[in-house]
């Protein structure tokens, strides 16, 4: 009876020990991550950076559950999005974002708008160690500070810490079995893009009035080179002239001489 | 001004390629060359001006952006070419290719400015056709400038020099200075204004 009792406490334990396993596994906030990669498409709108993010989920998202952000978004950015609701703290910075209902795996999206200035910052990038994928339209360009972690390599930019199947993994992920290389794109992990984001116009003004002056200064020099030369042929064309009407005489005068 | 016109009618003649200098007036090769250059700037900001027709602001800094992206880049091909040139010709003189160059980047500004007049009224009446004449008169001026190029470097080969070497040297001229003139649009650019060609320079090219 003793003997029965305690067979069956052990496996009433076991039992528990199970469903509490079980739980634990399944609650939010010991899952594994659930976005397997992101992309995020930046383009200058204005004076604002409209971001298009993309997320793959690796496995579905009950309604309401969070996905926290690497780095919060700051009060002056507006995110949309038709499958996630944003949560802000107390300050009224987006730091996560609750499913607004239960979401399938798959591509997700996202539409962050947020000032230039912060826009570097202000990605929608999920706390994952997932490969984040940033890419630029043409109206911006990024420069990665010196020390920042990010490699030039065959026309992208990649941080130390991303291998390169785990680079080709998520461009599968967003873009399919056929992905092909995304020139200009930067792969960074959980919000670690650290650089100068500016408007291409603005880079290419400075170096426009560069070349502007150069240019300037080129000109005056072909206007003035024109004008000496100029002198030249009207002097060559004096001394051919005598020399054609004045050369005989002129030999017989130097013969004289 | 009876000196601008003999430049200039001395130019066009040599733009058939028949055309030489006369070898008894020793810097009136140089004087034509720097003479094609500054009037292919005139000719380039007119065509500027006519391409932003449809903007003033534009239409203003056209006026020395086409000529930048005209000089800069024949500037920046010049010594490539002159070096194919003393690698694959060895024998042809410099000063005759540059006048060669400089003679096609004249043509090729040429036409840019005999079509202005039709850019500036199409880019004000008609918005699909403006940007479509003004990327068709790039192309037609490019294609004049090479000909001309072309036909005007082998009309003056000097005997016993390489045909082949000298075509070498001239494809070596166009390649640098296309390869410049697209980055230099990228940075210029706005130039037309509604044409997004070039805008991105190579990364466009390679990308889309």
């Amino acid at each position: 009876m003793k003997r029965n009792t305690t067979t069956a406490a052990v496996a009433l334990l076991t039992l528990l020990a199970g469903s509490v396993a079980q739980a634990i596994e399944s609650s939010p906030s010991s899952r594994a991550p659930a976005v397997a990669a992101a992309d995020h498409l930046l383009e200058l709108s204005g004076a604002r950076v409209r971001v298009e993010s993309t997320w793959v989920l690796s496995q579905p998202l009950a309604a309401g559950e969070r996905v926290e952000l690497a780095r919060p978004l700051l009060v002056g950015s507006a995110l949309h999005s038709e499958g996630f609701q944003p949560m802000k703290d107390a300050r009224g910075a987006i730091v996560a974002l609750s499913a607004r209902h239960a979401l399938a795996a798959g591509v997700h999206r996202l539409q962050l708008s947020t000032p230039l200035a912060q826009a570097r910052t202000q990605l929608p990038m999920p706390h994952s160690p997932c490969v984040n994928r940033v890419r630029l339209e043409r109206s911006l360009r990024f420069e990665p500070t010196a020390g920042a972690g990010l490699r030039h390599r065959m026309g992208i930019l990649v941080a130390d810490d991303i291998e390169q199947a785990a680079r080709r993994q998520a461009d599968r992920l967003l873009d399919g079995r056929h992905a092909h290389r995304r020139l200009g794109a930067i792969y960074v992990r959980g919000g670690a893009l650290k650089g100068t984001l500016e408007s291409s116009k603005t880079h290419h003004g400075q170096a426009l009035l560069f070349i502007g002056g150069l240019f300037v200064l080129i000109s005056a020099g072909l206007g003035l080179a024109y004008r000496r030369l100029t002198r030249a042929v009207d002097g060559e064309r004096v001394d051919l002239f005598l020399e054609q009407e004045l050369g005989a005489d002129l030999h017989a005068l130097e013969k004289k001489s | 001004m009876t000196h601008t016109m003999n430049l200039l009618g001395e130019l066009v003649e040599m733009m058939g390629g028949r055309h030489r200098p006369s070898e008894k007036l020793r810097s009136r090769p140089a004087q034509l060359a720097v003479g094609a250059a500054l009037a292919s700037l005139a000719f380039a900001a007119v065509w500027g001006l006519a391409a932003g027709a449809g903007q003033v602001s534009l239409a203003l800094q056209n006026v020395y952006k086409v000529p930048l992206v005209v000089l800069l880049s024949s500037l920046v091909a010049a010594p490539a070419g002159l070096l194919t040139l003393k690698l694959w010709a060895p024998g042809y003189e410099g000063r005759s290719m540059l006048l060669s160059f400089a003679v096609a980047t004249f043509s090729g500004t040429l036409v840019l400015a005999v079509v202005s007049p039709l850019l500036a009224l199409y880019f004000h009446s008609s918005a699909w056709a403006g940007p479509m004449l003004g990327v068709g008169s790039v192309v037609l001026a490019l294609l004049v400038a090479v000909v001309v190029f072309i036909r005007g470097s082998l009309a003056r080969i000097p005997e016993g020099v390489s045909k082949a070497g000298t075509l070498v040297a001239a494809l070596s001229f166009m390649a640098m200075q296309l390869a410049v003139m697209m980055q230099l649009i990228a940075l210029a650019a706005p130039i037309l204004t509604d044409s997004a060609l070039f805008t991105g320079g190579i990364d466009q090219v390679v990308v889309e």
